[in-house]
C-alpha cells in the first residue's frame, strides 16, 4: 500500500506509446506493441492501413476516414513547427498517429482512453478549413460542398484547445475525405448514435468484467438508481427518520420524463396524491428532497408551480407537509432561482466570450489582450456569475445552518440552477460531501439522477434547426428547454473557488474538477450523454433488445476505465489527506505573524512584541476506529494542557509515549481501542484545571457532532492506511484568547466562502491550460500541490514507521515485522503550472526570446540561439519547418532510437528548465 | 519639548472603537506621546496600540450626542473612535494631528522604543561579506574609502566597492558629473562575471558636457570585448528634455560600447496617484460586482507592476542570456533604478530568495544606497492633496513585484507573503529605526543606527523569523522567469483587499493554509524525532 503520489511525468511513457511507431516498425517484432491492449477491431472498413491503427482502437471503435502525411502543428505556434503523421478519424475520435516523438505540447496525463494527440469527436466545437488560396471557411454540420484542395484544417475544441493540421503533403483528396468524415461524425443527432453505446456493448461482450481494484475510491459510488442507495441516504440521518420516504411512482418514467425514477418526499404525502400533483408543476417536477441538516431544516428543489394551474391547494398542501417534516414547524423559505441566478442564455453568452478570450491564435494575440485583461474579464461576466451562485448558496447555507427553516429552491424547469445550488449548499454545509466519494455521489444524485439535461446544455447533440446555418456557439434558441448553457461548468468553477479558499477542507483537487469537465466530452460513459433518466433507460432498452446479453454501462466514477492508479492519485488534495494525520503530534503555536495583521500589534505595541506564548488547550480523543461502541468510553481519554510558546512548541503532547516512565502504559493493539497518554499527564501542570473547565464546555459539544464525521473519515483512512488509522484522533483545537489560532481543522464547520468578485480567482488551470505560453515552469499551483504531497507522504510514512516500531516494542518481539510501506523515491522531472496537462512547452527552443526583445540584437540572435541550444543534442531534424521544404522522411526509428530521442526530450526539457525557465512574455513593449 | 504639551485630554473613559481590521469594542482611550491606546472593558482585555505616526488623516464628525473621529492609517486600515464629549474629541483629534506630523527626527518613536529582549545585530548589508562574494567571481574590484564622511555622495554609504583599476580621483570626477554625485556603482555581480551597476543621470546639460573619467569608469567594467547596455527608465524624449535642466542621458557617441534601452517606468508621484485609486477600489466594500475589475484596472497599479517586472526581466536576460553588463539609471537613481536592480537579483540569484538574503538585499539596495524613505513614505493614500511630489510608493511597488514572483513561484522563496506585508507596514510607521531617514548621511547625523533598534534584528531574531518561513520552500539554484501576462498578475490581497467581515473566523481562513502547512512541517519533525527515539529504544531492547 503506497500512498505515494507519482508525480513523475510520464514523458517516457507517452513517448513510448505504440502509436509512435510507423508501419514499417510495427511489421517487425515489436516488443512495445504488446503493451497496448489487444483491441478488438473488426475490419469493417478496410480504409486505413489497419496494422498501424488497430492496436490503438477501443472496443467498438472503427475508423471512418484517414489521411496520410498530415502535418500536425504545434499549438499556438503560428504554424511554424509540426510533426507529420497519419490522421485517422474514427467514430469516437480524431487520432493523430506518428512515429516521431511529438514536438512539444505533450499532455503528460496518462489517459487510457485517448492519447495526448487525440481529440474526441464530441469535443469538437467548430471546424475551419483553409483552401490553397488562403481563404478560411467555417464548416457547418450541414455543409455539403467540400471540395478538393483543402490546405489546412483547424479544429476548435470545447475544452479551448486548438488543433491545426495541414494536408499540403498528403495526396490530393485525402484531406477532403477526412474532413467529410469528421464533419459527418462530429455532430450526432441522437444519443443512441453515441459512441458510448458501441463501446459498452462491445466491451461488455469482450471483457469479462475483471475490475482492477485500483480505483481511487475504495467504495463504489452509489448511482442512486436502486432503492438501497436512497435508503442508505435517508436511514443514516437521525433528523430524517420517519419524516421522509422514498417513492417509486415514477419508476417507469411514465409520470414525468424529467424526474428521477426514485425520489424522496415527505412521508405524509401519499403516492396517489403525488401522481395527481405532479402535473401541476412545470416540467412535471415535484418538490423533492435534497438534504436535511441535523437541526432538521431541509433543502428541497422543484420547478415552478404551473401558472395556468388552478389547483393551488396542491402546492399549499405539499408545502404544509414539508413544513411538518420539521418538528419545530419553521416556515419554508422559497428561493426563486429564476430571479437570483443569471439566465441560461447569459451564461452561454458569457462562456462563449470566455472561450474567445482564452483561445488566442498565437502569442501576439494573447499579448494584445494585455492592458485590457481585467476589463475583459469583467465584460465576460463569468466570474460575476460564479460569484452570484456562491452568494445564493451562501444565503441558503446561512438560513439552514442558523436553523431558520427549510429552504425550497424553485426554478422554471427545476433541472439547472436547482442542481447547482443544492450541490453547493450541501458541499458548504456538510463535511461528508467534501470528500471525493461524497462529492461524486452528490453530483450523481443531484445532476445525473436529478436529470440535468446534459445533452442539450452541453450541446452534445446537434439539433437541426429550421434555419440552415448552424451556429454552435451562440444560442440558437432562447427557449430554456433547448438552450445550450454550461451550467455544469459554472458549478465546477464554484467548486474551484471553494477549493482555493478552503483548501484544507475539501478532498478534491483542481485536476479532479477538470477531469469531470473533460468527462462530459468523453462519450464512453453513460453519465453525461443523456438529458434525463428516461432517455437513458429507453436508449439502453432499445440496445438491449437488439442484443441477447444485458449490456453494462460504465459511469464516469469508474475512474479506472480512464486513468491508471497513479493519475487518480492526483485527485486527492494533499492538505486534506494530511488532515487525518496532523494531530499525531501536537501542533505549534500560531506563528507570531498570526496576530499582527489583525491588531497591528507588531508595529505599534511594545507590550505584545514578545508575547509569543499562547495558552493552548487540547483535548485528545482516542481513535474512533472501533466505531460507536467505544465512543462514550473513549470520549474521556485524556486532557492535556500545554502552555507552549514559540520556542517550546516542540513539546509533543498527545503522543509521547516513550517519554521517561510513561512507557509502562500498556499499548493497546490495533483491534482494540487505543488510548494514548500524553506527556502532559505526568507533568505537574499549573494551568490544568482551568483548561479542563474551559475546554470541556466547548469541546464536548463539538465532539457530539463530530462523531459521524470522524467515523466517516476513519473509514476512509482505514481503506487507505489501515495501520495508521489507529492513530487517528480528533483534536478540536479549542479557541484561543483571540480566536485567531491555527485550528481550522474543525471539519464540522460550515464553510465560510467569500463570494465577492474580489476574492474569486480566474481558473487558469481549466481555461488556459492549452495556452502553452501562459504556463510557468516550476511555478504556479501545481508544484506547490506536489510539494504538499511530498510532505503528506512523509507524514504517512513516518506515522506508519512509528506504528511499526511501537508494535515491535510492545510485543517485545522484533521478529514480527511487516516492514513499513516503502515509498519509492520521487524524481520529479518536470512540473509546470498546468501539470498534469501541457507538460512541455519548448516553444523557445529555437525561437530566441532575445530576438524578440531588442531589435538591435537580432543580428546576434543566431549566435545566441546556437549557444543556448548547444548543450542539447540536435533533435529537431525530424520536425518540419514548413517553409515549403520537402518533407524530411527519416528512416524508421527502432525502439532504441525512440527511447534515445525521448531521452533527449527529457534532457532538453531539463536543460530548459534550468536555463529557460518559464514563460516569459511580452518583453517587446516599451523597447 | 514635552509631548504632554500637546495632549490636553490624556484619557477618555468611555469610548467606542471599531475598525476595518478589528472587532468592535467598548473601552477607554488613552493618549501617549506616540500612541493612541485603546483598552477594552470587556473580559478579554484587548488592547490596541495605534502609532501616531501611522495616522495619515483624521476625519471628525461631531454630532449632538456623540463625536466620531476616524483615523485613516498609512497601512490603509481605518479606525473609528466614538466619544461622548465634544471637547475630548476635539482635543484627541488635535493632539493626534500634531503628534503625527512632528518633523523632529529625535522625537520619533524609534528613539524611545527599547526592545524588551536585547536583539543581536543583524549584520546585514556588510560590505566585507559582499566583497567576499564578488571576489569569488572576479578580482577586478576593491573596497574604497573615497566616500568617507559622505564627502562625494551623501546618498551612498561610506565604504563602497569600486573597480580596482579606477583611482579614487577618477571616482571623484565621475561623481561630479552625475546628478547628486551618484556615480556608477556596482550593484550585483552575476556568476558569469557580468555586473549590474546603478547611478543617476549624467549632467550633460545643454552644452553637451562629457566626462572621460565617467566613461572610463564604466568601460573598465566591460573589459575589452564585451558590450553593455544602459537602461534609462525614462522615455527617450524625457531623457533628452532633461538636458535643459542640466541632466540628460548618455550619448552613443561618447559611450560607444554601450547600447541604450529606454524603458519607461513611472515616477513616484504617478505611483502615488495609482495607489490612491487602488486603495479606494479595494477598500470599497460597496463596490458593484460588475465594476470592480475595471476599476481595478483603471487604477493602473498592476500595469506598473507589469512594467517594473518587465524591465527587471529585460535586465536579467541581458545578464544571464546575453552575457552583457547593464548600467541602470533614472533621473536620481534611487527610485525605479533600485526597483530594477533588486528585482533582477531576486530573479537571478537564489540567495536573494532566502529570508536573510532578501533582507540583506533590501538593506543593501534600498537603505544603504539612499532610497529616500522619509520623503516617499511621509504620507499615504488618505492625504490626497496634502502630499507633495516627493511622496510615492516606490518601495511598495517593489514589494508587490516580489509578491508576484512569490505567487508565481510558491516554492522558490524561503519567506512568505506576510513578511512582505510586515515590511510594507514598517516603512510607514514603525518602532524600528530602519526606515527612518532619507539616506546614510542623515542616519549618520542622527545616529539612527546606534540609538534605535533595527527591524532586521527583530525579524531575524530566533523567536520571530520562524513565523515568516515558507513551509513549502524548495531551494532551487536557477533563475525564475516571471510571467508578466495580466493573467498571471494578482492583486496583492493580503495587503490591499480588506476583510469583508472582520471577525476572527474569516481571517483565520485566509491564513489557514500557510499555518496549516507549518503544522505539517512541524509534524514531520516531531514524527522523525519520535522515530529515532523508538529506534533507540529498540536498539536497547535488542542489546
Amino acid at each position: 500500500m503506497s500512498m505515494r503520489r507519482t508525480f513523475k511525468l510520464k514523458v517516457n511513457q507517452v513517448l513510448h506509446r505504440p502509436q509512435h511507431h510507423n508501419s514499417a516498425a510495427s511489421d517487425h517484432d515489436d516488443p512495445l506493441k504488446d503493451i497496448k491492449l489487444a483491441g478488438a477491431y473488426e475490419h469493417v472498413y478496410q480504409l486505413s492501413p489497419s496494422s498501424e491503427v488497430d492496436g490503438l482502437l477501443l472496443p467498438g471503435e472503427i475508423t471512418v476516414g484517414h489521411a496520410k502525411e498530415v502535418i500536425s502543428y504545434v499549438l499556438h505556434d503560428e504554424n511554424r513547427r509540426g510533426t507529420s503523421g497519419l490522421l485517422v478519424c474514427t467514430n469516437f475520435r480524431l487520432m493523430f498517429v506518428t512515429d516521431k516523438p511529438p514536438y512539444c505540447n505533450l499532455i503528460a496525463v496518462d489517459n487510457k482512453l485517448i492519447g495526448p494527440q487525440d481529440v474526441t469527436l464530441s469535443n469538437i466545437e467548430t471546424i475551419y478549413i483553409e483552401k490553397q488560396n488562403g481563404k478560411r471557411k467555417k464548416l457547418y454540420p450541414t455543409s455539403r460542398n467540400i471540395k478538393d484542395g483543402i490546405q489546412k484544417l483547424e479544429i476548435h475544441c470545447k475544452d479551448f484547445r486548438i488543433l491545426t493540421y495541414s494536408f499540403k503533403l498528403s495526396v490530393l483528396g485525402e484531406g477532403k475525405n477526412i474532413v467529410r468524415a469528421i464533419l459527418h461524425h462530429s455532430y450526432p443527432q441522437d444519443s443512441s448514435l453515441s459512441f458510448a453505446m458501441e463501446y459498452i456493448s462491445k466491451k461488455a461482450s469482450k471483457e469479462t468484467s475483471t475490475k482492477e481494484a485500483s480505483n481511487i475510491s475504495s467504495k463504489v459510488v452509489s448511482l442512486y438508481r436502486k432503492v438501497d442507495d436512497w435508503e442508505k441516504l435517508i436511514m443514516t440521518s437521525q433528523a430524517m427518520k420517519g419524516r421522509w420516504r422514498i417513492t417509486s411512482i415514477n419508476e417507469t418514467f411514465s409520470l414525468s420524463a424529467t424526474m428521477p425514477g426514485l425520489f424522496v418526499v415527505p412521508s405524509s404525502l401519499s403516492d396517489a396524491f403525488l401522481k395527481d400533483a405532479i402535473h401541476q408543476y412545470n416540467n412535471n417536477r415535484l418538490p423533492i428532497w435534497c438534504y436535511t441538516h441535523p437541526n432538521k431544516c431541509s433543502l428541497l428543489r422543484s420547478s415552478n408551480f404551473r401558472e395556468e394551474s388552478v389547483q393551488f391547494q396542491v402546492d399549499q398542501k405539499i408545502r404544509q407537509e414539508i413544513t411538518k417534516c420539521d418538528p419545530s414547524g419553521r416556515k419554508i423559505r422559497m428561493m426563486d432561482l429564476n430571479k437570483m441566478c443569471p439566465t441560461l442564455q447569459q451564461v452561454q453568452m458569457s462562456f462563449h466570450k470566455l472561450k474567445t478570450s482564452c483561445m488566442p491564435a498565437n502569442e501576439d494575440e494573447y499579448m494584445e489582450s494585455d492592458g485590457k485583461w481585467y476589463s475583459t474579464l469583467q465584460t465576460i461576466k463569468w466570474l460575476q456569475f460564479v460569484s452570484c451562485c456562491l452568494e445564493v448558496a451562501r444565503t441558503c447555507v446561512d438560513h439552514i445552518d442558523s436553523g431558520l427553516g427549510t429552504v425550497l429552491l424553485i426554478e422554471t424547469l427545476g433541472v439547472d440552477w436547482t442542481a447547482c445550488i443544492s450541490c453547493l449548499v450541501q458541499v458548504l454545509i456538510d463535511p461528508t460531501k467534501r470528500t471525493i466519494d461524497g462529492l461524486s455521489e452528490l453530483i450523481q444524485r443531484e445532476w445525473i439522477i436529478g436529470c440535468h439535461p446534459f445533452t442539450t446544455r452541453l450541446g452534445i447533440l446537434h439539433q437541426p434547426k429550421k434555419s440552415s446555418k448552424f451556429q454552435p456557439e451562440s444560442s440558437t434558441s432562447d427557449h430554456p428547454e433547448v438552450c445550450k448553457s454550461p451550467i455544469f461548468m459554472v458549478f465546477l468553477d464554484c467548486l474551484y473557488q471553494i477549493l482555493t479558499q478552503e483548501s484544507t477542507k475539501v478532498e478534491y483537487t483542481s485536476f479532479f474538477l477538470t477531469s469531470l469537465a473533460d468527462g462530459t466530452r468523453l462519450p464512453v460513459f453513460d453519465t453525461f450523454i443523456f438529458n434525463n433518466e428516461r432517455e437513458r433507460n429507453r436508449t439502453l432498452q432499445q440496445l438491449n433488445q437488439q442484443r441477447t446479453t444485458d449490456i453494462e454501462t460504465i459511469s464516469i466514477w469508474d475512474w479506472d476505465v480512464q486513468y491508471p492508479h497513479h493519475v487518480q492519485q492526483l485527485f486527492i488534495n494533499p492538505l486534506y489527506r494530511c488532515k487525518r494525520f496532523h494531530h499525531l503530534v501536537a501542533t505549534t503555536t500560531p506563528p507570531l505573524g498570526g496576530n499582527s495583521i489583525a491588531t497591528n500589534d507588531d508595529v505599534t505595541s511594545p507590550n505584545t512584541l514578545d508575547l509569543t506564548t499562547t495558552p493552548k488547550v487540547e483535548k485528545l480523543k482516542s481513535s474512533k476506529k472501533s466505531s460507536t461502541h467505544h465512543r462514550s468510553a473513549s470520549d474521556s481519554t485524556c486532557l492535556d494542557t500545554t502552555t507552549s510558546s514559540m520556542t517550546s512548541s516542540s513539546t509533543p503532547h498527545g503522543h509521547k509515549r516513550i517519554n521517561s516512565n510513561s512507557y509502562e502504559v500498556p499499548y493497546q493493539p490495533p483491534q482494540g481501542r487505543s488510548v494514548f497518554y500524553c506527556a502532559g499527564d505526568e507533568r505537574p501542570d499549573s494551568g490544568r484545571s482551568v483548561a479542563n473547565s474551559r475546554s470541556s464546555s466547548t469541546d464536548n459539544m463539538a465532539a457530539e457532532d463530530d462523531e459521524a464525521v470522524v467515523i466517516g473519515l476513519v473509514d476512509q483512512v482505514n481503506s487507505r492506511a489501515p495501520q495508521v488509522a489507529e492513530r487517528l484522533r480528533f483534536v478540536p483545537n479549542s479557541a484561543n484568547n483571540n480566536n485567531d489560532v491555527i485550528g481550522c481543522r474543525d471539519d464540522d464547520d460550515v464553510m465560510q466562502v467569500k463570494t465577492g468578485v474580489q476574492y474569486l480567482r480566474f481558473w487558469k488551470f481549466a481555461y488556459l491550460r492549452w495556452v502553452s505560453f501562459s504556463q510557468l515552469i516550476g511555478g504556479g499551483e501545481s508544484p506547490q500541490v506536489e510539494q504538499e504531497n511530498k510532505m503528506a507522504d512523509e507524514i504517512v510514512q513516518l506515522a506508519s514507521k512509528i506504528e511499526h516500531l511501537e508494535a515491535q516494542l510492545c510485543n517485545g518481539d522484533t521478529s514480527v515485522t511487516s516492514p513499513p510501506p516503502r515509498v519509492d523515491d520521487v524524481t520529479v522531472q518536470f512540473v509546470s503550472s498546468y501539470f498534469p496537462y501541457l507538460a512541455i512547452s519548448n516553444k523557445s527552443a529555437n525561437k530566441s526570446t532575445l530576438g524578440r526583445v531588442y531589435n538591435f540584437s537580432r543580428k546576434k540572435e543566431g549566435k545566441s540561439t546556437t549557444s543556448a541550444s548547444a548543450p542539447s543534442p540536435k533533435i529537431h531534424h525530424h520536425h518540419h519547418h514548413t517553409e515549403g521544404k520537402p518533407p524530411h522522411r527519416p528512416a524508421p526509428l527502432s525502439p532504441a532510437q525512440v527511447a534515445a530521442s525521448s531521452h533527449h526530450m527529457v534532457a532538453l526539457s531539463e536543460q530548459q528548465q534550468t536555463s529557460e525557465g518559464g514563460t516569459y512574455n511580452r518583453l517587446s513593449s516599451g523597447v | 519639548m514635552e509631548f504632554s504639551e500637546f495632549i490636553k485630554t490624556p484619557k477618555v473613559e468611555e469610548a467606542f472603537l471599531e475598525g476595518s481590521c478589528i472587532s468592535k469594542m467598548i473601552g477607554s482611550a488613552c493618549l501617549t506621546g506616540h500612541h493612541l491606546i485603546l483598552y477594552s472593558h470587556s473580559g478579554d482585555n484587548a488592547e490596541h496600540w495605534i502609532l501616531h505616526k501611522n495616522v495619515d488623516a483624521i476625519d471628525r464628525r461631531f454630532g449632538n450626542d456623540k463625536c466620531q473621529i476616524t483615523l485613516k492609517c498609512k497601512d490603509f486600515e481605518t479606525y473609528c473612535l466614538t466619544v461622548l464629549s465634544q471637547e475630548d474629541a476635539t482635543n484627541i483629534a488635535n493632539s493626534i494631528e500634531v503628534l503625527s506630523s512632528l518633523d523632529n527626527i529625535n522625537l520619533q518613536y524609534p528613539f524611545f522604543y527599547k526592545a524588551t529582549n536585547s536583539l543581536s545585530e543583524s549584520n546585514l548589508g556588510s560590505i566585507e561579506e559582499d566583497f567576499l562574494m564578488i571576489s569569488n567571481v572576479s578580482d577586478q574590484w576593491r573596497i574604497s574609502e573615497v566616500n568617507n564622511n559622505f564627502q562625494i555622495c551623501p546618498t551612498y554609504p561610506q565604504r563602497i566597492i569600486v573597480p580596482k583599476s579606477i583611482s579614487d580621483q577618477m571616482i571623484f570626477k565621475s561623481s561630479e558629473f552625475r546628478n547628486l554625485g551618484r556615480f556608477p556603482i556596482l550593484s550585483y555581480c552575476h556568476h558569469n562575471g557580468r555586473v549590474v551597476m546603478r547611478c543617476s543621470q549624467p549632467q550633460i546639460g545643454t552644452n553637451n558636457r562629457r566626462c572621460k573619467e565617467d566613461e572610463k569608469l564604466i568601460n573598465v567594467v566591460l573589459g575589452s570585448h564585451h558590450r553593455g547596455y544602459i537602461m534609462d527608465t525614462r522615455t527617450q524624449q524625457i531623457a533628452l528634455q532633461a538636458r535643459s535642466k542640466g541632466g540628460g542621458t548618455e550619448t552613443e557617441f561618447n559611450y560607444p560600447q554601450w547600447k541604450k534601452i529606454h524603458h519607461n517606468l513611472s515616477r513616484p508621484s504617478a505611483l502615488y496617484d495609482s495607489i490612491c485609486k487602488l486603495v479606494e477600489v479595494s477598500r470599497d466594500k460597496g463596490c458593484a460586482v460588475d465594476k470592480w475589475r475595471s476599476r481595478l484596472e483603471s487604477s493602473n497599479w498592476l500595469h506598473h507592476v507589469k512594467e517594473v517586472l518587465t524591465a527587471s526581466c529585460l535586465v536579467s536576460q541581458c545578464l544571464d542570456k546575453e552575457g552583457a553588463s547593464v548600467l541602470i539609471h533614472c533621473a536620481d537613481g534611487f527610485d525605479s533604478t533600485l526597483q530594477i536592480t533588486s528585482l533582477t537579483q531576486i530573479i537571478l540569484n537564489p540567495e536573494c530568495r532566502t529570508l536573510r538574503g532578501f533582507l540583506n538585499l533590501v538593506e543593501k539596495e534600498w537603505i544603504l544606497y539612499g532610497h529616500p524613505f522619509r520623503e516617499r513614505c511621509a504620507r499615504s493614500v488618505y492625504s490626497v492633496g496634502k502630499a507633495s511630489r516627493d511622496e510615492g510608493p516606490t518601495f511598495l511597488l517593489f514589494l508587490d513585484c516580489v509578491h508576484q514572483l512569490q505567487h508565481q513561484y510558491p516554492l522558490s522563496f524561503e519567506f512568505d507573503g506576510s513578511l512582505l506585508c510586515q515590511i510594507a507596514r514598517h516603512t510607514y510607521a514603525s518602532q524600528f529605526g530602519t526606515f527612518l531617514c532619507n539616506n546614510e548621511l542623515e542616519r549618520f547625523t542622527s545616529r539612527v543606527r546606534s540609538k534605535t533598534t533595527s527591524l532586521w534584528s527583530h525579524l531575524l531574531s530566533d523567536d520571530v523569523f520562524p513565523s515568516y518561513l515558507n513551509p513549502v520552500y524548495q531551494p532551487r539554484s536557477d533563475t525564475i522567469w516571471p510571467s508578466v501576462a495580466p493573467q498571471s498578475l494578482m492583486l496583492w490581497g493580503e495587503l490591499f483587499t480588506p476583510f469583508v467581515d472582520p471577525s476572527a473566523v474569516t481571517r483565520r481562513c485566509l491564513r489557514s493554509n500557510k499555518l496549516y502547512l507549518h503544522e505539517l512541517r512541524s509534524t514531520i519533525n516531531e514524527l522523525s524525532k519520535e522515530v529515532s527515539q523508538l529506534e533507540e529504544q529498540e536498539e536497547k531492547l535488542k542489546t
